[in-house]
């Protein structure tokens, strides 16, 4: 065994129940009631249910996922909706147990899925920080030691002593990240934890975490931030379908993964789960060009009612490098309350006029009123951007080399 | 380098130029493994998160009584109104006695002391669980926590409830008929009865709180069962109404033995040891099933809820 290992996965493997409940959406669990009138429906099914659980659709989020972070290493860990991402934080940060596999891990885990677990909002700024501490695994010793920073890191000084529910969601978040910030493992494991919050204090948190991968800690970092994985991470291990796709360096990996060919099919639809807020399935119905005009047709079944959900879209390179983002935030746009089926079309006038030549893929994403997101899905579709030849000189401008947007110049001499 | 399948370590290491990581002490290694059914609770861990107990109980009184006009004082409203029914329906009307204890509503008041904590505490702690289902889904801790920190909450309105009574028992010379109270020898022994009382409740909200995470049906026994043992247990009247033979028996409900051993601590009322000694086996075989089912059902939390 080498000295300096931090987390070793052996063939990890998580399966998951999908009952007929579930399927159906919001409800996870069945009630005796059901199982009543199930057993009324199949009686000897039931009888042998008894014996044995009746066999029910299960799905494996991770197969047989086997590699080693080393002390001191920066993990990305990247992968599709889907992937198998959360369940494998979710093993390591013992919030749930592998199926198959083992995991072994040298050092204290302190584990970052979300900003603010355990937030009471009829409680006071100071007295969420030492809640939210403790449950994260602090001492009240420590908490107490480290006050003073994690409130300057914040910039909610004023408001200590007001009950969090009285917060802006970013004087919120800003404190929620400031605890987490200061904890002290010897092993990180963050989640997309950075998605909230303003450019600013994004800016913030990535050179806290900078600070933290800096600072000879172990990291294991998710995120659909191509930008942050590449600027933070040492190494990267790539998710497809809950098996590891690639284990190599950032630039290969990254690479890899935009070069793999899974974006999805047309049609073929996607789940969305963020659970207890939006559940649905997304599919692709076109993708296309309407003179310089770019269209997204999508079509969305929503299986829960979210009040004006903001919808965005994004463009990325080959590179995976963000080029264009509608954020609902900025756009405004947004569904009327319902649950079902609803077609949406996106146009945006003129963009492929501007888009150097290239492969280009399509995000689509989900806020709750603009604030808040919800569920991201990257790299849903690819589309080509077609030669334009712009400058009437036969040659066309190529993404990247050209840069990530091109329109006509002119000179004019005076 | 010792092999190890780290494909990258080498090429990204010099890539990087970074230093060698450093040859201290490696930390004890910690296997996170599929789950193995039938366990024991990791007492080691909840001695280490021993803190949060506290956190979480301060957590929920802070919130409490937050935005109410009167505050703790509603702890106060429940015994006293209790009292005034036992007075009424089950000393006058009904006429079942009070083993005794003069004045009467003495008797009715004490007994809610023990039945509200194991009511409450019951009730809090079988919807804990669910009630904090985010948390389960986001950050680990020992879920025992949960549960016990629920119950512990309902202590601080026995706390409450205990000063009412202390000025009761100080007021009570000035009342026409009544002498000065004089506790018995076995009040030292009052923190026993807490402490059991609080154990029962404990014994059944525990299973109850893991089930309801798989059936929320849960929600609907828990109303029907205290709705029952308020009539079942003897809170409004005395264990010594019941025949010899069957008490011992009767001290099989995990609530009746400690209301009983609580108003012998602090009324004198008649010693029922046979019962007593049922009901504390039984309250600590209902505590080992219910502990057994839990650690049980508590890998599985997050997954279920």
């Amino acid at each position: 065994m080498s000295s300096d290992l931090a987390i070793r996965f052996e063939g990890v493997g998580k399966e998951y129940h999908v009952g007929a409940a579930q399927s159906g959406g919001s409800s996870s669990y069945q009630s005796a009631a059901e199982r009543l009138a199930g057993a009324v429906r199949h009686p000897l099914r039931t009888a042998r249910g008894f014996v044995r659980r009746p066999p029910s659709e299960t799905f494996w989020a991770l197969r047989d996922v086997s590699f080693d972070v080393q002390r001191g290493e920066v993990v990305g860990v990247i992968g599709r909706n889907g992937a198998g991402k959360s369940t494998l934080l979710k093993i390591l940060s013992q919030i749930t147990r592998p199926t198959t596999g083992q995991i072994a891990v040298y050092g204290r885990v302190g584990s970052l899925l979300e900003v603010g677990t355990g937030f009471h909002p009829e409680l006071t700024g100071r007295e969420n920080v030492f809640l939210n501490g403790s449950i994260m695994g602090m001492t009240q010793r420590e908490v107490r030691s480290k006050f003073d920073e994690i409130v300057a890191f914040s910039e909610v000084e004023r408001f200590l002593d007001t009950p969090v529910k009285q917060y802006s969601s970013g004087m919120y978040t800003r404190l929620a990240f400031a605890v987490a910030a200061h904890l002290d493992p010897e092993i990180l494991v963050v989640d997309e934890v950075l998605a909230v919050g303003d450019a600013e204090f994004q800016r913030k948190c990535l050179g806290k975490m900078q600070q933290v991968a800096g600072g000879g800690r172990t990291v294991l970092f998710v995120s659909h931030n191509m930008a942050a994985v590449s600027k933070l991470c040492h190494s990267c291990v790539v998710l497809s379908s809950g098996s590891v796709a690639t284990h190599a360096a950032t630039e290969p990996a990254l690479s890899h993964y935009m070069a793999m060919t899974d974006v999805d099919e047309l049609g073929k639809p996607i789940a969305i789960n963020s659970p207890d807020r939006l559940e649905g399935e997304l599919s692709v119905e076109a993708i296309g060009q309407d003179g310089d005009d770019w269209t997204l047709e999508l079509q969305f079944k929503g299986f829960n009612r979210v009040p004006r959900l903001g919808v965005g879209v994004s463009v990325a390179g080959p590179d995976g490098v963000t080029i264009a983002k509608w954020r609902p935030f900025t756009t405004r746009l947004s569904l009327p309350t319902f649950a079902g089926v609803q077609r949406l079309r996106f146009t945006a006038p003129g963009l492929l006029r501007v888009l150097p030549k290239g492969s280009y893929t399509c995000g689509v994403w989900f806020a709750e009123t603009g604030v808040e997101m919800l569920a991201e899905v990257e790299r849903l579709a690819r589309f080509d951007a077609p030669s334009s030849d712009v400058h009437a000189t036969g040659v066309v401008p190529l993404h990247g080399t050209d840069g990530f947007v091109c329109t006509p110049l002119q000179l004019e001499l005076g | 380098m010792p092999a190890t399948t780290s494909l990258n370590r080498p090429v990204d290491a010099i890539r990087r130029g970074d230093p060698p990581a450093p040859a201290s002490t490696q930390p004890e290694a910690r296997y996170l493994r599929p789950s193995t059914g039938w366990r024991a609770i990791n007492v080691a861990e909840l001695w280490r998160y021993r803190e949060l107990f506290v956190i979480f109980a301060m957590r929920d009184i802070k919130v409490r009584y937050k935005q109410t006009v009167i505050g703790a004082a509603w702890a106060l409203i429940q015994p006293i109104a209790f009292t005034v029914v036992g007075v009424m329906v089950f000393g006058r009307a009904a006429g079942v006695g009070t083993d005794g204890v003069e004045p009467a509503f003495l008797f009715y008041l004490v007994s809610q002391l023990p039945w509200m904590l194991f009511n409450t505490g019951l009730q809090t702690s079988s919807v804990s669980l669910v009630g904090a289902q985010n948390m389960l889904k986001k950050v680990f801790f020992p879920r025992l926590i949960i549960p016990v920190s629920a119950v512990m909450v309902t202590l601080i309105d026995l706390m409450v409830q205990f000063g009412l009574v202390l000025v009761v028992l100080a007021l009570l010379p000035f009342l026409p008929g009544t002498s000065t109270f004089v506790p018995p020898l076995q009040v030292l022994l009052l923190p026993v009865a807490v402490l059991w009382t609080f154990v029962a409740a404990l014994s059944v909200g525990l299973p109850l709180a893991a089930l309801n995470v798989e059936y929320r049906d849960v929600r609907y026994v828990v109303p029907f069962i205290t709705q029952f043992a308020i009539f079942a247990a003897p809170v409004f009247w005395p264990a010594s109404r019941l025949p010899d033979a069957w008490r011992p028996l009767y001290g099989l409900l995990p609530v009746a033995g400690p209301i009983e051993f609580f108003r012998w601590c602090l009324l004198d009322t008649p010693a029922h040891p046979a019962m007593w000694a049922v009901g504390a086996i039984s309250t600590a075989v209902c505590m080992a099933v219910g502990l057994a089912y839990f650690a049980r059902m508590e890998d599985r939390f997050a997954d279920i809820v």
